[in-house]
């Protein structure tokens, strides 16, 4: 019978099931409790973020408390039974002791699907019902929660590894639920579900693995296999990196960089910037900040001269009777990466829909729902909260109906709130109030709209007539710019030397009619290298209201008052010391950090100085492995391993190694007057046996069976 | 009381190194267990013949339980080795398992089964399971089937874990301190069932035990363990009659020595003004000299009792200090019976 | 008549010894016929919970010394041919039995003429008491010189 009957595991698994049943249960509650909350609090960040529980960027409740019940029933189940008699009680029976594990988890893991998944299943059925969800719901704002709940597979292997494991100090056994919480992290950061699957998939393996390994070795290091150890080691391995982390840091950042003498005081905070004036020059503005704002010093022209009468123009820039009015940046590229509509992937609601008007008080809020292509017009805090209507390219219709004409293509990057509502082949202004859509532009054959903008809309100060009031769509290949009712003012080419720039702004001097219009291309959230990108120029180019060039300006960047660091040669030691060969080498070709510090750091003097210490810092670090070695007596192949390792993990691996191994006893050799350690059945130094135990003369030994066979 | 072999058993009162055929269902080889710094079983090496009943004995923390659970694989020694039924302790099988029967000093059931749940339970694992033994000690202990084990007294959840261990017949029973906590009924019911336990042919029982009159009543072999150190082995009544007390009547002219002098295998000596009594293990010429010497009038040698020689193995050695301990010892083992 | 034996732990006296007495006793005060199986080794053990192989011993010793026999397939009997202590043995027993008679008496207050009487008034009775028993209980008398 080496394979354990169907009898023993239906056995098994039915007494780990009831065992589990208070845990479970009291598991399912506090989900349950978390969930309902969740789902009630702040009405205004569910509308926001489209359900409060559904989880953002980081952790949310949900998170949390499928992580906590994970942890809560698996050290419930094994608490009881990690040492003494239970688990002697639960260990000696005809099984191998991977079906009582198996037995074990299968019966641990069902309770957790049952106590974090019911309540998640109920709040799907909640979230669909009419009227109770405040913002847009869809069934794929659960994917975020579906892997939270799957990374908790992780937290309850983690925990029964913290049980079990026989660990050297208290703190060093909680290092696996490190590894989980680095599992709840690479979840976080994948772009795709299927992304944060793999993910808790590999890491799942892992852990699963470990805590096998620890249980069947009974918590012992040292009976355990290879690969069971490996697994535990990269477990605990990433606990102690996490460990390590903050107050490694926090020598790096807060101990060693001490903060540079005030060397940048009053000259860095002048700085200058090119603007645009109300009489449609083009003028070179210095301001000087302080604590209570900027304010401006001068402003002169492009050519130096001073220019002390159009201060005012510059200073209430927005002001449109002195000013000058623009619109909001207007996305010139189809792949540009704007940090605006900063996608979070599946664990974001960007993905799902755009929110178009945000809740207020008493107003409906709109939502541009992505996969059904119409607008979401729901009412947010009247008793009747929830959707109201349907809004589709033909108008607004009531009810849950959809109108069957839907908007074409995708929508269009948007870097500000506004009411243009742009697609590939068309443009859209929405007016809020009387719940109403007017398609304003229309894409001429080949082009594409890419962005669009109106002034005026965000701004507080609005100026009636259509030179203050224009909307501006740019397209793969021209600007256009029209009065709200769409007639023609401007339609220019795209500045040929601004391709690859990431955005442009429309803006009028209010002063100067006729000549007025100004383009201002922005290198930001273009498809320029970053190198380029840190450099080029700002461009400007003014238009006459026939489409000739009024003016181009290409104002040289204003470098930004490099600090001229001090090598801080504390930093680079000590963190040439600390930092592990493999991400120092990673780092070095793989950084990608501003261009003054990477020239910096790439002086050859501190780079020699770093590699320098970094490979001193290694034998050091190899030293201790020896030393280690040698105190402990460690075969051949441990010493070699931990070396490796320390060579390439440094200070991380050296953790692992003294939280990992069980580091045995050691007593006086009678022999060769050295310290040797328990575990060996002769001396390490001098191969002598141990001593019997010291006789004191009681002694009555009279057995000694001559062995049959 | 020596005499020739018989044919039932080895004569037991053989003084001398005492050697059997039969194999060893349990061979200890400087058995090792460290906790921390401090070895809490010390180079054991002892043999369980088969078909013994082999009586553990030792003060609390001298390293029985240790040695057990070293035994059954759940322990990893520090060093040495061990083999139980012939498979090395560290990597016991499941077909190993099956034959060991092991109880564990807290008699450790599952408190939300009911008797007859326990049983189902553990039914379950042991194709060679044997209801009719499991049916017949749950009786005895007279548990009621629908009663859950938590609710049970200490001697009814000791009879539920006996009737658990025994019903899959094991070939090797391994009690680990059986009657701890138990009142004197439900002791004698444990003992009744373990003397029923060695109907099984070639059975063999190691139970721990701080309970001298048990062990008198059923093991033929015992071991003694003294703060992790092995002390004495072997059959009981060879280690009993190697146990010897020596009476020494002092003129009133020559009190007796104010500090009892270094015999070697003193094991205790109890003075009175006028006497002095030694308990010595294993006395040769020397010894008998050495008593001899203290200058005693009269010099009268005879056996003690198992409990008495065992005394001298658990208790402090040397003298005992104060009338009162002296006699609280006494009572401690002359009360069971 | 069934055969009362009971065990006292924590004696000088080891158990199998116990058994070996008691059982003398019992067929030297004609307790047991002859007819009569003794209990077999396991029913024994298990009536004074004590471990079977003891129970072995003190059977093998008594049929050593003669005082029961093994009937294959039958069981135990007590012997028809009764020599249960040497002669040596014997003595040592009497004036065991007569040291402590004479102590006890001397400590009651008793002369050594009313103890002699004592033990002849005695004698006399059990001697008359015999008489009229059945004649399988004389053993007592077989080795009988005073």
């Amino acid at each position: 019978m080496s394979q354990p009957s169907t009898k023993a595991w239906r056995a098994l698994l039915w007494k780990e099931l009831r065992e589990a049943a208070m845990p479970g249960i009291a598991a399912l509650a506090i989900v349950a409790v978390a969930q309902a909350y969740g789902l009630t609090r702040d009405q205004q960040f569910a509308a926001l973020e489209g359900s409060a529980w559904s989880p953002s960027d980081g952790a949310s409740l949900f998170t949390l408390v499928s992580a906590g019940v994970a942890l809560l029933i698996a050290g419930a189940q094994l608490f009881r039974e990690r040492r003494g008699d239970m688990a002697a009680f639960l260990i000696h029976r005809p099984v191998p002791r991977t079906t009582i594990f198996w037995c074990k988890a299968l019966a641990g893991i069902a309770w957790y699907v049952i106590a974090a998944g019911l309540p998640l299943m109920a709040s799907y059925v909640w979230l669909t019902l009419p009227g109770r969800s405040v913002g847009p719901f869809v069934p794929s704002m659960m994917l975020p929660a579906i892997a939270d709940l799957l990374c908790g597979f992780v937290y309850y292997f983690a925990a029964m590894v913290v049980v079990m494991r026989f660990a050297r100090w208290y703190a060093s056994a909680m290092l696996p639920i490190g590894a989980a919480i680095a599992c709840s992290m690479l979840e976080m950061n994948a772009g795709t579900f299927g992304g944060a699957a793999v993910r808790i998939a590999a890491c799942l393996v892992v852990m699963a693995v470990a805590a096998r390994s620890v249980f069947v070795a009974g918590g012992r290091l040292e009976p355990q296999r290879r690969l069971g150890r490996s697994a535990l080691g990269l477990s605990v391995g990433a606990g102690v990196v996490l460990a390590s982390v903050i107050p490694l840091a926090a020598l790096l950042v807060g101990v060693v960089r001490k903060p540079a003498p005030a060397k940048h005081g009053d000259a860095s905070s002048a700085y200058s910037e090119t603007s645009l004036a109300a009489d449609g020059q083009l003028v070179r503005a210095t301001w000087k900040s302080d604590i209570d704002g900027r304010t401006l010093v001068d402003v002169r022209g492009l050519d130096g001269r001073p220019l002390d009468a159009l201060a005012d123009s510059v200073r209430l820039w927005k002001r449109t009777d002195v000013g000058v009015i623009s619109t909001d940046d207007i996305p010139l590229q189809l792949d540009g990466d704007y940090p605006e509509v900063h996608r979070r992937g599946y664990r974001g609601v960007e993905d799902v829909f755009a929110l178009l008007r945000y809740p207020r008080a008493g107003l409906t809020s709109w939502y541009y729902m992505r996969r059904v292509r119409l607008i979401d017009v729901r009412k947010n805090y009247d008793p009747g909260a929830g959707h109201t209507g349907w809004l589709g390219p033909d108008g607004y219709s009531p009810g849950p109906r959809m109108p069957a004409h839907r908007f074409a293509g995708d929508l269009v990057p948007r870097l500000g709130d506004q009411r243009l509502l742009a697609f590939p082949n068309a443009v859209y202004r929405l007016d809020f109030d009387s719940r109403s859509i007017v398609k304003v532009f229309t894409a001429p054959p080949g082009e594409q709209v890419v962005g669009a903008a109106s002034s005026g809309d965000s701004t507080a100060t609005i100026l009636d007539g259509p030179r203050a009031q224009f909307d501006a769509i740019a397209t793969t290949r021209r600007i256009y710019v029209q009065a709200r009712d769409g007639t023609r003012q401007l339609v220019v080419p795209r500045e040929a030397a601004a391709s690859g720039y990431g955005r442009v702004i429309v803006s009028r001097a209010m002063l100067a009619c006729g000549r007025d219009t100004y383009l201002t291309y922005f290198t930001r959230g273009g498809t320029l290298p970053a190198e380029v990108a840190d450099t080029a120029s700002t461009r400007y180019v003014g238009y006459r209201d026939d489409g000739s060039i009024v003016a181009r300006a290409t104002p040289l960047k204003t470098p930004l008052a490099v600090q001229v660091e001090p090598i801080q040669w504390a930093q680079i030691v000590i963190g040439a010391v600390i930092e592990p060969a493999v991400w120092r080498a990673n780092v070095s070709f793989t950084q990608n950090d501003n261009p003054a510090k990477r020239a910096r750091r790439e002086e050859p003097a501190p780079r020699i100085v770093g590699w320098v210490v970094a490979v001193a810092g290694s034998i050091g670090w190899v030293c201790v492995v020896l030393f280690a070695g040698r105190r402990y007596a460690f075969s051949k192949g441990r010493t070699i391993t931990w070396s490796v390792l320390a060579i390439a993990f440094g200070p991380f691996a050296v953790a692992l190694m003294y939280s990992l191994l069980d580091l045995p006893a050691r007593q006086l050799c009678p022999a060769c007057r050295k310290k040797r350690v328990v575990t060996r059945e002769r001396c390490e130094h001098c191969g002598a046996p141990f001593a019997p135990p010291p006789r004191d003369g009681t002694e009555l030994i009279e057995m000694e069976l001559e062995l049959v066979g | 009381m020596s005499g020739p072999p018989t044919m039932l058993a080895p004569d037991l009162l053989d003084t001398g190194r005492w050697r059997d055929r039969r194999d060893a269902v349990i061979d200890a080889r400087g058995l090792t267990a460290y906790f921390g710094k401090r070895p809490v079983v010390d180079q054991l090496t002892m043999q369980v013949p088969r078909g013994s009943v082999f009586a553990f004995l030792g003060r609390n923390g001298s390293g029985k339980t240790t040695t057990i659970r070293m035994l059954l694989g759940m322990l990893p020694p520090t060093r040495g080795s061990a083999t139980v039924l012939g498979c090395d302790c560290r990597h016991l099988t499941p077909e190993i398992r099956a034959r060991i029967g092991y109880m564990s000093e807290s008699h450790a059931v599952y408190e939300w089964m009911t008797v007859k749940q326990s049983g189902e339970f553990a039914s379950k694992f042991y194709p060679r399971w044997n209801q009719r033994v499991f049916d017949a000690i749950v009786d005895h202990f007279r548990l009621d089937p629908r009663a859950r084990s938590g609710h049970l007294s200490r001697g009814e959840r000791a009879g539920l874990s006996l009737a658990i261990t025994l019903a899959p017949e094991p070939e090797l029973l391994i009690l680990d301190d059986p009657a701890i906590g138990l009142d004197p009924v439900a002791r004698r019911s444990l003992l009744e069932s373990m003397v029923f336990a060695t109907r099984g042919a070639d059975r063999t029982i190691l139970f721990s035990s701080h309970l001298l009159d048990d062990v008198e009543r059923v093991a033929d072999y015992i071991a003694v363990l003294d703060r992790s150190v092995l002390r004495a082995c072997g059959p009981i009544d060879a280690i009993r009659s190697r146990v010897r007390q020596f009476e020494l009547l002092f003129d009133p002219q020559h009190a007796p020595p104010r500090d009892v002098p270094a015999i070697r295998g003193l094991l205790h000596a109890r003075r009175s003004p006028s006497t002095l009594s030694l308990i010595v293990a294993a006395p040769d010429d020397d010894t008998q000299r050495a008593i001899r010497a203290l200058g005693a009038s009269t010099v009268d040698e005879t056996s003690v009792g198992f409990s008495d020689a065992m005394m001298g193995y658990l208790g402090e050695r040397g003298e005992s200090r104060s009338f009162l301990d002296a006699a609280a010892f006494e009572s401690a083992a002359g009360s069971n019976s | 008549m069934p055969l009362a034996v009971s065990i006292v732990t924590g004696s000088n006296v080891t158990i199998y010894r116990q058994i070996v007495e008691q059982v003398c006793a019992a067929v030297l005060a004609g307790k047991i016929a002859d007819d009569e199986p003794l209990p077999s080794v396991r029913a024994l053990a298990e009536e004074l919970v004590v471990n079977p192989n003891t129970v072995v011993r003190a059977y093998s010793e008594l049929a050593r010394e003669g005082v029961i026999e093994s009937h294959p397939g039958r069981g135990m009997f007590v012997s028809r041919r009764r020599q249960i202590y040497s002669s040596a043995e014997r003595r040592r027993r009497m004036d065991q039995a007569v040291n402590s008679l004479v102590a006890e008496g001397f400590m009651l207050g008793f002369g050594a003429d009313e103890i002699l009487e004592a033990v002849a008034v005695k004698t006399r009775d059990n001697a008359a008491a015999a008489a009229s028993a059945p004649p399988a209980s004389k053993h007592p008398a077989r080795g009988g010189t005073r």
